[in-house]
């Protein structure tokens, strides 16, 4: 049996976005002098890297560095540019927590379609719902439309739905960004089992502790590249100590020109769409 | 640009990707969903469906039975038949030319197929289209045009336009991803082929040239003519008129799926 679970080579992405601002006159203009109106923009640049099974990576980075992207590629959203990549086993990724709800819905068949989108039937949730209403506090409100529920049941019900894939490969973006204590606590006994079982496993996430515990390999993305990747204490210990020297205050004294950010360059601009 | 190498390649992995047992549960899914959330709230509910078409049916008999509906039986069930085929077609491509666009979130973050988003709203338009069928076989019934083989033939029909359907949202949804001026023209497009369609009309009276024109450079205009004769009980149905809406259908979702495979990626990093 095949050991590797992903193997990814050379792997690049490149958006083209407009080097102008983008107007009928301007686009016109550009189109009689025969000048390019879009550049390319490379958000990953050839990126190698190995996933065993059951292994569990973090990907770390700054907002922009490629981590969402990179995510999307592996889980066949995006198209890559250039490079390889091997996947032996067919991912189930969660990006946003609202993605395969309805707000018009009413709680139980909002499990269903968000079960289906992430790759449940209905008869295998069937057996389950008592336990996702459990996990998720909403046995009482299940008849009643999502639109009724605050933004945080509905990402615990999200989250509880999802908990239940027997899929043997997970991907999570940022998903456990904004869940409030409690429920951590539950999502943390989630994700103990999950570190113990031989799942395939990759997340992004803001919370390094978080990622320090249930995570025993990390790539840390800069750029679109990645600038380190190992052991997952130690690469976090040097990232955090990156973000340390970057977030220094700037003196006081220092001329005003100098306190202003750099530009962005490729792998830094703030697209949101991007990762 | 794809290699026909990487189509043939791409066309096999999305073939064996849309067969999945898991696609399918996102299929009924959605379309479950959908079908539950259109009309919400609505006290009318699903007769909204039917009000627009009959309130469309009633004026255009006022205007155009004396002189349009001159000669021709059952001008009532004649005028129905050409609103509701027509009004499928403009309302059910008209809103998911935009699809992609209203379900962007979705779209970018859901790992399921993406024509599953279009194949579900097509389904709902089909049911609704499906009951209106079922009222002109009321109405035919009333006339005493109804004949059994009549049923059997509109089935395959019936498919072949959905098909039709399927084939244009593919085509126009994508190309909307990249311009959005795309729902514009295909307003104009719907508005021009109201006129271009028999809806109140009989084909015969128009000359040759304009006759050939609406038969050829208008995929509507064969397909009402055979749900025409097919609920009318006409005796001499034309098959070669059949036959080409089928093979309307069958071009029309092969350059679909084509466009579909080909561009998608490119489309969903401009949405």
């Amino acid at each position: 049996m095949n050991d590797i679970c992903i193997k990814v080579e050379a792997l690049s992405k490149c958006f083209f976005v407009p080097n102008r601002k983008v107007t009928t006159l301007r686009l016109f203009r550009a189109l009689i002098r025969q000048e390019p109106f879009k550049k390319e923009y490379w958000v990953l640049r050839n990126i190698s890297f190995t996933i065993k099974r059951g292994e569990k990576v973090a990907i770390i980075g700054k907002n922009g560095s490629g981590k969402t992207t990179l995510l999307r590629i592996l889980a066949g959203i995006y198209d890559k540019t250039s490079g390889t990549i091997e996947i032996n086993n067919e991912p189930r990724a969660l990006f946003k927590f609202w993605i395969g709800l309805l707000s018009e819905l009413s709680v139980i068949d909002n499990i269903y379609l968000f079960g289906a989108v992430y790759g449940m039937g209905r008869s295998y949730l069937k057996d389950k719902i008592d336990k996702i209403l459990e996990t998720s506090e909403l046995y009482l409100l299940r008849f009643l439309p999502l639109k009724d529920l605050s933004m945080g049941q509905r990402q615990r019900l999200a989250l509880s739905v999802f908990f239940q894939n027997n899929s043997d490969f997970l991907i999570f973006d940022e998903s456990l960004a904004f869940v409030d204590q409690y429920f951590t606590q539950k999502c943390e006994i989630y994700f103990r089992d999950l570190y113990k079982s031989g799942k395939t496993v990759i997340m992004t996430s803001q919370d390094n502790s978080f990622l320090r515990k249930y995570c025993n390999k990390v790539f840390w993305l800069d750029n679109g590249m990645i600038c380190k990747s190992g052991e997952a204490g130690s690469v976090i210990d040097e990232y955090e100590q990156s973000l340390a020297i970057n977030a220094a205050p700037v003196p006081r004294t220092a001329p005003r020109a100098s306190r202003l950010p750099d530009l962005p360059h490729p792998g830094q601009g703030d697209f949101s769409n991007f990762g | 640009m794809i290699t026909i190498k990487a189509f043939r390649e791409k066309l096999k992995i999305r073939a064996k990707r849309l067969m999945t047992k898991s696609n399918r549960n996102v299929l009924c899914e959605l379309t479950r969903a959908y079908f539950k959330i259109t009309d919400h709230n609505s006290i009318l509910g699903v007769f909204w469906s039917f009000i627009g078409p009959i309130a469309l049916l009633a004026v255009m008999y006022l205007i155009f039975k004396s002189y349009f509906g001159k000669g021709i039986h059952a001008y009532p069930l004649y005028l129905l038949i050409g609103v509701i085929s027509v009004n499928f077609f403009v309302t059910a491509t008209t809103y998911i030319v935009r699809i992609f666009y209203i379900n962007r979130d979705f779209t970018l973050n859901a790992m399921i197929c993406r024509e599953t988003i279009i194949l579900s709203n097509v389904a709902i338009f089909s049911y609704k289209f499906l009951i209106e069928l079922g009222c002109c076989f009321v109405l035919s019934i009333f006339y005493h045009l109804f004949t059994w083989h009549s049923l059997l033939l509109i089935v395959p029909l019936f498919i072949a336009y959905v098909a039709l359907i399927i084939g244009v949202s593919f085509i126009f949804s994508i190309l909307y991803c990249f311009a959005r001026d795309v729902e514009h023209i295909w307003m104009f497009i719907t508005r021009l082929l109201f006129f271009a369609t028999p809806i109140f009309y009989l084909p015969d009276k128009l000359s040759p040239l304009a006759y050939k024109f609406i038969y050829f450079c208008n995929p509507l205009t064969p397909f009402l003519i055979s749900f025409r004769q097919l609920i009318m009980g006409q005796p001499n149905i034309s098959m070669h008129t059949y036959f080409y809406c089928l093979s309307l259908s069958l071009g029309f979702i092969i350059i679909g799926c084509c466009v579909f495979l080909v561009f998608e990626n490119t489309a969903m990093e401009r949405i």
